[in-house]
């Protein structure tokens, strides 16, 4: 059992770290990624669909640094991001390639999930502008675009987690529409 | 005070020629020089290098900038071109075009695709509406429209159908070479290929806006057929009238120091500016446009009067003007008359170009012979010296005669060796300046179009489902690894029967509706709204025709694989990945297809073949003319080949040696040979004719041997050019020359008569 004097000590130390500013890079560095993958699950609303759209997945990279973004549900399918183009692959072997320019939001996620993938967070303070709130056990990251093509379509991406565990990414587009990511750790089986 | 009057008679001339000039419409197309296309194969040809859409292509590239401010630059240029008179479309991107195009697409979509049963089938429209959820997931709201629009995805499928199978390298969505150290635009010229002024003016259009958004360091560079033209008409201009300058140079040297006199050497220019006149007068009565090559080419056959007037003062050295007009007369007209008919038969040629140059060159050399007969009526003072030289007469015959059987022996003995069919040597343009475009075109995968299926048919609807039936065909030769992919008329008309089967496919928008609610439970229930609409519109929307897609994007594209031609009309299919060709055509052919593999580099050497042995059998019957027409004259089958043998003789040598040195005789050399020959027969006559008569021998002598270094002087300055059909022409003639000079000393009369 834990003496009081002890008890006010650590509420002390306690108190003091939680007063200690969040350094944004500190906090990048100190994710613990799984490296080759996330698994993740992501919500979209649109004014087509009866229901948000659930989408679950996982993301990886391959060694030409390609992005891949394998989905299970609504469908499995699997969408490769190149430097300024998306390659759609769907079942019955269709592939289809577009061009990043007119989607600058999957751009800015590409770089921020390659950092991430990557082990490199660190790299995303040489596209976004950063800034953090909240407390070591409960953060959340704010990414604002620098570069003005991105920024017309990207207001800004949010980064939240835990300790050093990511938990969800959130994408804030310019027309008001937002993307959440959630990510959970190890690979998703497939679903049936 | 003497040359007041010749002097003033030659700038008149020279007025009359520059006016004449001015007036003449010229073009540079190569075509001109191609004869009349005898087959429908080889009129592809003709149109494919003179006014298919590929010919009004302007290719740029910039440099100069890291990646990212070359693709901003390249999009502002876009644009800024775009808006240029002249220019009807500029692309950058493999992006589908503007949106008038898209819109055009759009509602001509349900009219394009193939399969429509299969695609309405249950299965199938759910697996298109999920393809859409999967849309939805990656693309967000920014997709939406589309997918109420198109929830079947047919704009997506016809959009990668109508791509480019190689398009170049993409970055931040505009096009790069592979280093991406260059930006690539490609500009296509409302003007024709051939009118170089209005091309020119575009031109410089594009580079001036290109100057007002760039920074100093970027440097544009344009290339492609428009600028090839341009550059050849320029670039020839230029090459041709340094070398005439130092040619002139040259030959006012040589005949000075021969005459010593200026007014005999203006009155000696006399007789070239009263044929050029001539020439071109007849030129311009006779044909509605003048090629430029015909200009050159013409001047250049004129070459051989320079020597008429060098005869008439040459031999009154020592007496007056008009006898020695009269000595001369006889020789003069002779040979002047036997070039005439070699010319007359150049004339007669089906191809416009050489018909223009054998026209010019016909009425210019009757004139200038005639001219200088009229020259002594001046009162100019003749050349008083007469340099009496040692005789040094030789008379070798059998040299000639062995040196022309050895020299037919070895073209015989090279067989097709001996002949150059490829059409580009034909082509003014330098080297250097083509392989610059290829390299461009390469980069913008735009290909050199070498292989195309072709069919032919009375009128378009049979036209296009001819091409339907063929590109079932392909289907099957696809599957056994024929052929790759291809581009054809189809993808933008299908034929009227097929449009009026698809159109019928469709079911009416009610039903479409409650398909589309059945197979997609999870979209809003008028989600396709927008799509219902244009399948409603779909039955007022009138049958696709060319005019359909007139002002789009995708016209061009259109009227290169599908346009009318004699007789009906011609579609084209252009293959990719076409590795063995002959096989698909085997293929094709064992299927009674009605289209057939045309591979133009073959049909285009065939046309040059057909083409030079149309010129050698027109060549061949001139020179049975002129045998007969010297045996008439001579009287004596020994004098006739005594006068006939040096010139050819040196033709078949110059012909051995220049198809051994410069890989083959081209219509070029055989143009060359021809003046050779001409003015080859000219010494012959004189040395025959004239050399009998006491000091007329020396006079003859003295004049060839003037005759032979200011023709052959000339010409080996015009070889002296990098552009090859200046540099084949002179080379060919110089030598021509010197070997006509030489035989016919050698075949001179054993002793003069006194």
């Amino acid at each position: 059992m834990m003496s009081g004097p002890l008890l006010a000590l650590n509420l002390l130390l306690s108190l003091a770290s939680q007063a200690e500013a969040l350094d944004p890079v500190v906090v990048l560095n100190g994710l613990e990624l799984d490296g080759s993958e996330m698994a993740f699950t992501e919500t979209r609303s649109s004014g087509l669909l009866a229901e948000p759209l659930v989408v679950r997945g996982t993301f990886k990279r391959d060694a030409d640094g390609l992005l891949i973004r394998e989905t299970v549900s609504p469908r499995t399918e699997t969408q490769i991001l190149g430097p300024d183009f998306v390659e759609l692959r769907r079942t019955r072997g269709s592939r289809r390639r577009f061009s990043l320019e007119r989607a600058p939001e999957l751009a800015a996620l590409r770089t921020v999930l390659l950092a991430l993938l990557d082990g490199q967070p660190q790299r995303l303070g040489e596209t976004f502008d950063l800034a953090i709130e909240g407390e070591k056990t409960d953060w959340r990251l704010t990414l604002v675009p620098q570069t003005a093509r991105v920024a017309e379509r990207v207001e800004r991406m949010t980064l939240a987690g835990r300790q050093n565990r990511l938990a969800s990414l959130t994408l804030h587009l310019s027309d008001g529409d937002q993307v959440q990511t959630f990510f959970e750790s190890g690979q998703r089986e497939p679903e049936p | 005070m003497k040359s007041i009057l010749p002097a003033l008679l030659l700038a008149g001339l020279a007025g009359l020629a520059a006016l004449a000039v001015q007036g003449l419409d010229l073009d540079y197309r190569i075509d001109a020089f191609l004869p009349i296309p005898s087959n429908p194969d080889q009129a592809l040809v003709v149109d494919q290098i003179g006014g298919g859409p590929g010919a009004r292509l302007i290719l740029a590239a910039v440099e100069g900038a890291d990646s990212g401010d070359l693709a901003s630059l390249s999009q502002r240029l876009a644009q800024r071109w775009q808006g240029i008179e002249g220019a009807q479309r500029v692309r950058n991107s493999s992006e589908l075009p503007d949106p008038g195009t898209l819109e055009r697409l759009m509602q001509a979509r349900f009219l394009l695709v193939e399969g429509i049963e299969e695609r309405l089938q249950p299965a199938a429209m759910e697996a298109a509406l999920d393809d859409r959820l999967s849309d939805l997931a990656l693309g967000g709201r920014q997709v939406e429209a589309l997918i109420q629009r198109d929830p079947l995805g047919l704009i997506p499928e016809l959009a990668g159908n109508l791509a480019s199978a190689n398009p170049p390298l993409s970055f931040d969505g505009v096009w790069f070479d592979a280093s991406l150290q260059r930006a690539l635009l490609v500009v296509e010229s409302a003007h024709p290929a051939f009118d170089s002024e209005a091309q020119r003016e575009l031109v410089d259009k594009l580079r001036r806006s290109f100057a007002e958004i760039a920074t100093d360091s970027m440097v544009l560079t344009l290339a492609g057929p428009v600028l090839i033209g341009l550059d050849s008409a320029e670039q020839s201009r230029s090459e041709a009238t340094r070398l005439s300058l130092l040619g002139g140079v040259f030959l006012l040297l040589v005949l000075i120091l021969a005459w010593r006199s200026l007014s005999l050497l203006i009155a000696g220019a006399l007789p070239l500016a009263a044929g050029t006149v001539a020439g071109l007068t007849t030129v311009a009565l006779a044909f509605d446009q003048v090629h430029g090559l015909t200009l050159a080419f013409g001047f250049t056959l004129l070459g051989v009067v320079l020597d008429y007037p060098v005869h008439l003062f040459g031999h009154a050295a020592g007496r007056r003007l008009d006898q020695s007009a009269r000595v001369i007369a006889g020789p003069l007209l002779l040979g002047a008359a036997s070039t005439l008919i070699a010319y007359l038969a150049i004339w007669s040629s089906t191809s416009s170009g050489l018909a223009q140059l054998g026209a010019f060159s016909a009425a210019g050399l009757a004139t200038a012979a005639l001219t200088t007969l009229l020259l002594p009526l001046l009162g100019l003072k003749p050349p008083d010296r007469l340099i009496r030289q040692p005789d040094r007469r030789i008379h070798q015959p059998g040299v000639v005669w062995v040196a022309a059987l050895l020299a037919l022996g070895w073209l015989i003995w090279q067989g097709e060796e001996r002949w150059s069919s490829d059409l580009s040597r034909l082509s003014p343009i330098d080297h250097d300046r083509l392989a610059e475009d290829i390299e461009l075109r390469q980069a913008l995968g735009a290909g050199n179009v070498g292989q195309l299926l072709v069919l032919h048919a009375p009128d378009r609807a049979l036209a296009l489902s001819r091409t339907e039936a063929t590109i079932e065909l392909l289907r099957q030769a696809r599957e056994v690894g024929l052929i790759e992919a291809w581009q054809s008329p189809i993808d933008l008309l299908p034929s009227p029967s097929q449009q009026t089967a698809r159109r019928s496919a469709w079911p009416t928008a009610d039903k479409m509706e409650l398909a589309l609610r059945e197979a997609g439970p999870r979209f809003q229930t008028r989600a396709f709204e927008p799509f219902l609409d244009d399948l409603r519109a779909l039955e007022t929307l009138p049958e696709l025709t060319p005019e359909y897609w007139q002002d789009t994007a995708l016209a061009g594209r259109l009227s290169g694989l599908l346009s009318p031609v004699a007789g009906g009309w011609r579609a084209l299919i252009l293959p990719v990945g076409l590795d063995h060709p002959q096989a698909l055509s085997d293929w094709l052919i064992e299927r009674d297809a009605s289209a057939r593999l045309v591979q133009l580099r073959e049909v285009s050497e065939a046309m040059v073949d057909r083409y030079r042995s149309e010129a050698a059998q027109r060549l061949l019957l001139a020179l049975g003319l002129i045998v007969v027409l010297l045996g008439l004259r001579m009287r004596s089958l020994g004098e006739t080949l005594a006068v006939i043998g040096p010139p050819l003789a040196a033709a078949l040598c110059t012909a051995a040696i220049m198809s051994s040195w410069q890989q083959g005789l081209s219509l070029v050399h055989l143009i060359g040979l021809l003046l050779a020959t001409g003015i080859g027969l000219d010494f012959a006559l004189f040395n025959r004719m004239m050399a009998r008569h006491g000091d007329s021998s020396h006079r003859t002598r003295r004049a060839l041997a003037v005759c032979a270094i200011s023709s052959g002087g000339v010409f080996l300055i015009l070889g002296q050019s990098t552009i090859g059909m200046l540099n084949m022409l002179g080379l060919t003639v110089s030598l021509g020359v010197l070997l006509s000079w030489i035989f016919a000393r050698l075949l001179s009369p054993q002793a003069p008569l006194r």
